[in-house]
């Protein structure tokens, strides 16, 4: 009964959409969250509804204030969507409603998504799909492509390594669908990152042995003692982050190892090793992926991969790449 | 399940073998008709047949013939594959920095295909249209390996961190790959140098070179008679074969007939130097390309020299234990995308990425006057009986206004020979002299000898070095305008020794033909 209604309401909300489309025309051609002109006008009177249905708006994430301006793009009906961007946090308010007079700014599949810079040169992801609930999302920044799953509600969160200052992440729904949202990060100046990314649920892990440390010792960063974002500002050492779910063959992965290079307390080395496991799944087979490298000067190296895994026999070992990714040279400040 | 494998593959080409070798046969007919040659294809580069024929080996420009039979390749899908092979720390960590600059700039997406640390291949695509032009082949070993590759033709460029030996110029010969000790079949492509290095727990901070082959043979064996901890001095030292650790033996001269048997022998440098870091009486020699976590010991001499390794001293190669990173290149031609890779390694953007991979690049640069201030204190202290107070007046108003430039040409030990880089540095200096770089400047060529022997005879000995080395960059550099640039010798002999004549090394540092710029 519900489906039907949303099909009901999402159809009668795309042509009063086409017709906010022709009105936002008129005024100003691109609709922001604040906005001059005819959008203005939209936005209060869709903040009217949402006032109604307060118990809807609760469980939406607020817009955010200032950063990570939330940009949309479909396939279907592009330029409708980025026109009514800013109405996004009201978009479920018809379901929960039993009026039915016309709830005219109601987008029920509209996607919405935000980045914001966040501490240790990290993206703060946060996406809302309510037409996508428990979707295998593909997302994408820089090079960095990962899976990731949607939750019953649509919502999605992550959070990402910036590659680039000017970051830009892209997350695909499989079914042509696509939403880009841009943030800038200058935090990642003087950060040092490696990243490895491949496709198929592969044992495959960055160990970082930090300033001579061995397996095991503090300063052994790697999957299982990642350390968190917040151990880049310390300047001790960097941190491992890990992104990717879903359990399909195609899944994607990326692990990125991060250094906080130019404030670096001591100078040395960190080795970079790269473990694959001969697991029965991987054994005699390649597997695909990417090296990305991210200098403390912000150059960025990309590197296609295929690891040809060793013969069966070998289960239970290790592919063990102490040259895959370079060694970080660190040098005091 | 291995063995399987190989055994199959063992049969496999058993049988391959017992097929006449006509599977290999190719026909080329010049287009008219009027010309035609038969034989076994060795190879094709996209351009140019190699053929084996009853004339011995012959290159045909494939635009010219037609080829017939079932060696022919297929010319569309024609991949470059260009293999190397050698030292580990240029085919390991400065050649993928080096390919992925060469690919940025060429607008190649690359991948790479890994096997292990010692086997893997770099495929390039064209970005535009994703078809695969190139395959770099990498077998990472050690300098030895790569010449033997070269010679059993499993490799098509060697590389190296020694010079070519005598014996390998000559089987060199024998194989048909030319001459590898000339100078158009070795590239330097970038700078490296031998540290002794010690854990951060350990006090000593500097170590004479004869002390340090002392330890080496096992005539000093407590840090104690190093200024160190009453200990024990355990050694490390990369495998025999490694190229690295026969530079080090050729330095130590007699003494490496007695190296000490204690040695811990290691084939990756990387262990090496994660194991010296980690033990405070340890003491290693390592490439200053990776000194890790390790402390790079100071070369110091009992006369009061000492010399760091860093980018300067390597470029002027001051400093002693200085390595050239070589490519040793085969007399035959090699398809156009390697060459193209080779010239790509001489441009600023190959010597940005040498610096970025941890090497020192050979960009030309100026050194001015007020940096010579320990060299002239040196002169002035060594100064007395043998060179006059007026010698150094000469000399000081000959360099008067003038800029050292970055390189220096010396020599191999006891000979007049250039070593490895002096050779490649006459092609950098030509180079810059064709393009320009000193128009309307004056180059001099300062000779400067060891304080053995006569004042006067190495003031005259080295004044000859300079003239040998300006005539031989005059014929280098053929395009070069001589209304445009002024080129003169000068010759100081043993007026500016820069480190203590007691060894070998030392006598070497201060045997040279440094170039000052006015």
């Amino acid at each position: 009964m519900i489906e039907k209604r949303r099909v009901f309401n999402a159809g009668a909300t795309l042509i009063v959409a086409l017709g906010i489309g022709h009105f936002a025309q008129q005024g100003d051609a691109r609709v922001k969250p604040v906005d001059s002109g005819g959008t203005a006008q939209l936005i209060s009177s869709a903040k009217d509804v949402s006032q109604d249905r307060s118990i809807a708006s609760a469980i939406i994430p607020a817009l955010p204030t200032d950063i990570g301006v939330p940009i949309l793009v479909s396939s279907t009906h592009t330029e409708f969507s980025t026109r009514v961007a800013a109405l996004d946090q009201y978009t479920d308010t018809s379901v929960q409603s039993d009026v039915q007079t016309p709830p005219p700014f109601v987008l029920a599949c509209d996607i919405s998504m935000t980045s914001t810079p966040a501490t240790g040169a990290m993206i703060d992801l946060d996406l809302l799909a309510p037409c996508h609930r428990n979707t295998v999302v593909s997302i994408h920044h820089a090079g960095l492509e990962f899976s990731g799953i949607t939750n019953e509600s649509g919502k999605y969160q992550a959070l990402i390594p910036a590659m680039e200052k000017n970051a830009s992440v892209t997350v695909e729904f499989g079914n042509g669908q696509s939403a880009t949202t841009e943030t800038v990060v200058p935090a990642l100046d003087g950060y040092a990152r490696a990243a490895l990314l491949w496709s198929g649920n592969s044992d495959l892990h960055i160990h970082a042995l930090e300033f001579g440390a061995d397996y095991g010792e503090t300063g052994h960063v790697w999957f299982e003692e990642p350390r968190s974002p917040e151990f880049g500002l310390s300047a001790n050492g960097g941190f491992l982050t890990r992104l990717g779910e879903a359990n399909d063959l195609n899944a994607k992965f990326v692990e990125v190892y991060s250094f906080p290079a130019d404030r670096a307390i001591r100078s040395g080395a960190v080795r970079i090793i790269v473990e694959a496991g001969v697991t029965a799944g991987a054994c005699g087979k390649d597997i695909t992926g990417r090296i990305i490298e991210v200098d403390a000067g912000g150059l960025t190296s990309k590197t296609g991969l295929v690891l040809a895994m060793p013969d069966c026999d070998a289960i239970g070992g290790y592919l063990v790449l102490k040259n895959l990714l370079q060694d970080l040279r660190i040098a005091r400040n | 399940m291995f063995l399987i494998r190989a055994a199959l593959g063992f049969v496999l080409i058993q049988a391959f073998l017992a097929l006449p070798l006509m599977a290999q046969d190719v026909t080329l007919t010049s287009r008219d008709g009027s010309v035609e040659i038969s034989g076994a294809l060795v190879g094709y580069d996209g351009e140019f047949y190699r053929v084996d024929t009853v004339y011995g080996t012959l290159t045909v420009d494939g635009s010219g013939v037609l080829c017939a039979g079932p060696g022919c390749p297929d010319l569309a899908s024609y991949v470059a594959k260009i293999r190397f092979s050698g030292a580990s720390s240029i085919g390991a960590t400065l050649m993928p920095v080096l390919i992925s600059s060469f690919a940025r700039q060429q607008n190649y997406q690359i991948k790479r295909i890994v096997t292990d640390d010692r086997h893997f291949t770099f495929t390039l695509n064209d970005a535009g249209n994703d078809r695969k032009v190139a395959e770099f082949i990498f077998q990472v070993s050690n300098s030895d390996e790569g010449f033997a590759d070269l010679f059993a033709e499993e490799a098509d460029i060697a590389l190296s961190v020694r010079e070519v030996t005598q014996e390998e110029i000559s089987r060199g010969q024998e194989a048909g790959l030319g001459n590898l000790g000339a100078l158009n079949q070795a590239r330097v492509i970038a700078l490296d140098a031998l540290v002794p290095i010690v854990s951060d727990q350990n006090p000593v901070r500097a170590i004479s070179p004869s002390d340090l082959f002392r330890a080496y043979s096992g005539e000093v064996g407590n840090w104690q008679e190093l200024g160190g901890v009453d200990a024990p001095i355990e050694l490390h030292l990369n495998a025999a074969n490694s190229g690295l650790a026969k530079v080090f033996m050729a330095h130590m001269g007699n003494a490496s007939s007695v190296l000490n048997q204690s040695v811990n022998r290691h084939s990756f440098a990387l262990d090496l130097v994660d194991k010296v870091a980690g033990d405070p009486f340890a003491l290693g020699i390592a490439a200053l390309s990776d000194t890790g976590n390790a402390r790079r010991l100071t070369l110091s001499g009992k006369c009061g020299f000492q010399s760091v390794a860093e980018s300067e001293s390597l470029r002027t190669e001051d400093y002693p234990l200085t390595v050239p990173l070589l490519l040793y290149l085969p007399a035959r031609r090699l398809p156009t995308i390697a060459r193209e890779f080779l010239r790509f390694l001489g441009s600023s953007t190959a010597q940005s990425a040498v610096r970025k991979a941890g090497f020192v690049d050979q960009s030309l640069f100026e050194i001015p006057l007020s940096r010579q201030g320990d060299r002239f204190a040196n002169a002035i202290i060594s100064a007395g009986a043998e060179v006059s107070l007026k010698e150094l007046q000469r000399m000081v108003s000959a360099l008067d206004g003038a800029r050292r430039l970055s390189l220096s040409f010396r020599f191999e030990n006891g000979s007049s020979d250039l070593d490895a880089q002096s050779r490649s540095n006459i092609v950098l200096i030509a180079r810059a002299l064709e393009s320009g770089e000193f128009d309307e400047s004056e180059i001099l060529f300062v000779g400067f000898s060891d304080g053995e022997g006569q004042a006067s005879s190495n003031t005259r000995l080295s004044g000859k070095r300079a003239a040998s080395v300006k005539a031989a960059v005059l014929r280098e550099a053929t395009t070069v305008d001589p209304s445009r640039v002024t080129l003169k010798v000068e010759a100081f002999g043993e007026a500016m020794p820069m480190a203590c004549d007691d060894t070998i090394w030392g006598r070497q540092v201060n045997r040279r033909v440094e170039v000052w710029v006015r």
